[in-house]
């Protein structure tokens, strides 16, 4: 199973909609606070190379903002 | 199937449309690229009666589950044309997928107006931002800006303040134009500073923002800018359908309608009123569905 993780600050909507994207996909995920989790926000800098939330890491596959058909994309091809 | 009424959004317009007309008996159906719209963005609700304090978020959550209770389908999709026939309208969507309606109530709202200044399109997420409450909670400790003066930009400051160690307001004029209760909430903020009678005219960075320069020659050093200078509608797909604009927003009767027949629209995209908030918004989709009713059953 591809680990997904979700870096998110609690106050961003396009997070939870993101977040409850997933959740109807049931798709486990790694929820980060990175409002909280300052180290967590520098990886997700350095991993997304800017400082937007959510960012949405599937596999490989880097996803900033919340984009239902990149993060399709992303699920499909960690099940190949 | 062919809907009575078809409502593209789904933020507070929209929805206050779709409880209404799913109330009116109608057969409604919903078509946004997301659900709360821009009320999502919103940190803290003060002024929606009998919820004060609540987010924008939970607010529009609210919104969506009373409307779920009406069974409304609510499908994600991006317009992109509308046609107009004999019976009524055939919506395109991205996916191309076609939907028929005897009625549409436009409520697309608005998208973040740009500062269009050099190197703006550079920086953004990387410094330049515009929804502060997804954004904001990243600058912990550090000094950001917010470029305008109204409410957005002096709510948005408020809740920067919490995370940042500084918050510049960056405005073009001399008075802030947000409402007076929040004006005096910033002001009495020691680390909120008002810089008047001034606009960003370059952004400045390396990899990240490193400072913005005004057209008053000065340079401010910061992490962060968000900009909040209002909003400009979203009227494209309209406007293909020869809907007619006053001063830019869909020019609106009493009743919400266009000057095309059964093509009503309500929210921020409008000229009902100048007021642009949750209980306007609320209250132009209800008008519109009782105005896609009248249409409907004087057919």
């Amino acid at each position: 199973m591809t680990k997904v993780k979700v870096y998110s600050t609690p106050t961003c909507p396009y997070c939870t909609m993101a977040k409850d994207f997933l959740k109807d996909l049931d798709v486990e995920f790694e929820d980060i606070d990175v409002a909280e989790d300052h180290e967590a926000a520098k990886e997700m800098v350095e991993k997304s190379g800017q400082m937007g939330v959510p960012v949405i890491v599937i596999g490989d596959e880097v996803i900033v903002g919340f984009n239902k058909p990149a993060i399709e994309k992303a699920l499909e091809k960690s099940k190949k | 199937m062919i809907y009575d009424v078809l409502i593209i959004g789904g933020g507070a317009a929209g929805l206050g449309a779709a409880l209404y007309s799913a109330r009116f008996g109608m057969k409604t159906v919903m078509l946004s690229k997301d659900f709360g719209g821009t009320g999502n963005v919103a940190h803290q609700v003060d002024n929606w009666i009998g919820e004060p304090g609540i987010s924008g978020m939970n607010l529009m959550k609210k919104f969506i589950n009373h409307v779920k209770q009406y069974k409304v389908p609510m499908i994600t999709g991006e317009v992109m044309s509308i046609k107009k026939g004999k019976s009524g309208f055939k919506v395109l969507t991205k996916d191309k997928k076609t939907y028929e309606s005897k009625t549409v109530i436009y409520a697309v709202g608005m998208d973040y107006r740009k500062l269009k200044v050099p190197r703006e399109k550079e920086f953004e997420g990387k410094g330049v931002h515009y929804c502060y409450t997804c954004d904001g909670p990243l600058y912990g400790g550090k000094v950001v800006g917010v470029v305008g003066g109204g409410d957005s930009a002096c709510l948005g400051s408020l809740m920067l303040k919490d995370y940042a160690k500084k918050v510049y307001i960056i405005y073009r004029k001399d008075k802030l134009g947000a409402e007076p209760i929040t004006v005096k909430n910033v002001q009495k903020e020691k680390k909120i500073k008002v810089i008047y009678n001034s606009n960003v005219v370059e952004i400045v960075g390396d990899k990240f923002v490193t400072s913005v320069k005004l057209d008053t020659g000065k340079e401010i050093k910061l992490d962060g800018v968000f900009v909040q200078i209002g909003h400009i509608p979203l009227t494209s797909i309209a406007k293909e359908l020869g809907i007619g604009l006053d001063h830019g927003l869909i020019k609106v009767d009493k009743n919400q309608e266009t000057n095309v027949n059964g093509f009503f629209a309500a929210g921020d995209l409008t000229n009902a009123t100048g007021l642009k908030q949750f209980i306007t918004s609320v209250a132009e989709g209800s008008i519109a569905a009782q105005g896609a009713y009248y249409y409907i059953t004087k057919q």
